[in-house]
């Protein structure tokens, strides 16, 4: 994966999380759901984004919430579906 | 297509319209009011439904549906909901376990399930309200637990739409302090269906609680990751269903405004038409403008949907939250333009009033679409 896509799928999170969440100060590495429970329809709309944007499909072997707790978890789960 | 607009105008799906009423027209209509009287779909309609194969119609060809498309979906589900709000329940909790057992399910379970759900063979409700659990769905109690001998499966869930008539039930438990989902055959040992014959809508509906007495569970009915239950199999379901219930809703003002503008036309009283009263037509103008109004709210979600856009959610949940108020408020506008007659069920619009009062309660009732959809931050776009 080039550190220009990586850039892209990281600037896509984090445009919706900012306008989502109301924060402009949102980390990569930022721990986004501390009491790992997720809001369903943030959840939801996260999953349609990250399929919509980068053209995976999200599948029931990768909810956990690893790979949602931060805009890099998100990345890397996107980089890892593009590459498969 | 590339906008709403174009859905608006397209032969084809106009065709298509047409064909769904021709369908309901023979089918679905003619058993209406007896259904709701008897308190039980007629099975004539159930099968009819199957023959044409809109139990399942919008699973995907691979597994046995036709990968009927959101829009199309949305215009089926208003056409059957204008003759039959207890029809089109069915299809709505039927459909929303598949698309969601299609969406979260594990490889073996979609294919030892979805082909007989596609066909409409097994038939499938969803089990997530309990006594103390509505609104809130997080408060659910249902206990999935592991012990030596298995998995086991314990609690009370409450108004399960043809919970009398499933072969399947999607139900939502905790197991370990985690929400999780799994699908359940109607069939197991410990499983109670006690019928709800009391209810004001949906009579038809063959709603029955369940309860679940130490039913044992094979690991493989679980769907999605256990911790997910709620917040992704949960949400999808409730999602799908508000979708379709947002449709049978414009299907029930499109019949309110149609039946009350014949009425109006045809209806004399003191030597003028009901239709020549200007306070007649105010009324008619209300209706007439909120059910294009849905109709347009609701194609618009069915095309997010269809090119899966994320707000795809909170338009669901637009078209969902104004439909079912306005089909409440037309149905209580065609019952009054028709005077003593619309109290009477000689005429569908009590029951559409009727019907119309519990869209506005379940899959979210109005004021749960209230605080999120006005509390969305996207909503200044």
């Amino acid at each position: 994966m080039s550190i220009e896509s990586q850039l892209t799928a990281q600037s896509v999170i984090r445009t919706f999380l900012t306008d989502q969440l109301g924060r402009a100060d949102i980390a990569v590495d930022d721990e986004l759901f501390p009491s790992g429970f997720l809001n369903s329809l943030l959840a939801m709309q996260l999953i349609a984004l990250l399929e919509k944007s980068f053209a995976i499909r999200i599948e029931d072997e990768d909810l956990d919430i690893a790979n949602f707790s931060s805009i890099a978890c998100m990345t890397n789960l996107v980089n890892r579906k593009r590459a498969s | 297509m590339s906008c709403t607009a174009d859905v608006i105008e397209s032969p084809d799906l106009a065709e298509k319209r047409r064909a769904f009423r021709r369908f309901v027209d023979e089918h679905v209509r003619p058993h209406a009011t007896a259904s709701d009287r008897a308190g039980r779909l007629e099975p004539a309609v159930v099968d009819a439904l199957r023959r044409a194969g809109y139990l399942g119609a919008p699973l995907s060809k691979a597994v046995g549906g036709c990968g009927m498309t959101a829009v199309v979906y949305g215009l089926l589900t208003r056409e059957i909901g204008r003759a039959c709000s207890s029809a089109r329940t069915l299809l709505t909790v039927h459909d929303l376990v598949g698309l969601t057992l299609q969406r979260w399910g594990s490889a073996r379970l979609k294919a030892a399930i979805l082909p007989h759900l596609a066909q409409g063979g097994a038939l499938a409700a969803i089990a997530l309200s309990e006594e103390d659990a509505g609104s809130n769905a997080a408060a659910i109690t249902t206990a999935l637990s592991q012990s030596r001998d298995g998995y086991r499966l314990n609690g009370a869930k409450r108004w399960v739409s043809f919970g009398q008539l499933a072969d399947w039930f999607l139900v939502f438990a905790r197991w370990e302090g985690r929400f999780t989902a799994l699908m359940v055959p109607g069939a197991i040992h410990g499983l109670l269906r006690r019928p709800v014959t009391s209810m004001l809508s949906i009579r038809a509906g063959m709603m029955a609680d369940i309860e679940f007495h130490d039913c044992e569970i094979h690991p493989d009915w679980i769907v999605g990751r256990p911790g997910f239950g709620l917040s992704h199999v949960g949400a999808t379901a409730i999602d799908f269903g508000r979708y379709s219930i947002a449709c049978g809703a414009v299907g029930i003002a499109d019949a309110c405004v149609s039946a009350s503008i014949s009425h109006a036309r045809e209806r004399s009283q003191a030597g003028s038409k009901l239709i020549d009263h200007q306070l007649v037509r105010a009324r008619l103008t209300r209706m007439v403008a909120g059910a294009r109004a849905a109709g347009l709210l609701c194609l618009r979600a069915g095309y997010l949907r269809d090119t899966a856009e994320p707000q795809a959610l909170i338009e669901t949940m637009i078209a969902k939250y104004f439909a079912c108020g306005h089909a409440a408020a037309a149905a209580n506008d065609a019952v009054h333009l028709f005077g003593a007659r619309g109290l009477t069920d000689e005429y569908p619009l009590e029951r559409f009033l009727r019907d119309a009062k519990a869209l506005e309660i379940i899959e979210g009732s109005t004021e749960i679409h209230e605080t999120t959809i006005g509390g969305d931050p996207l909503l200044e776009r």
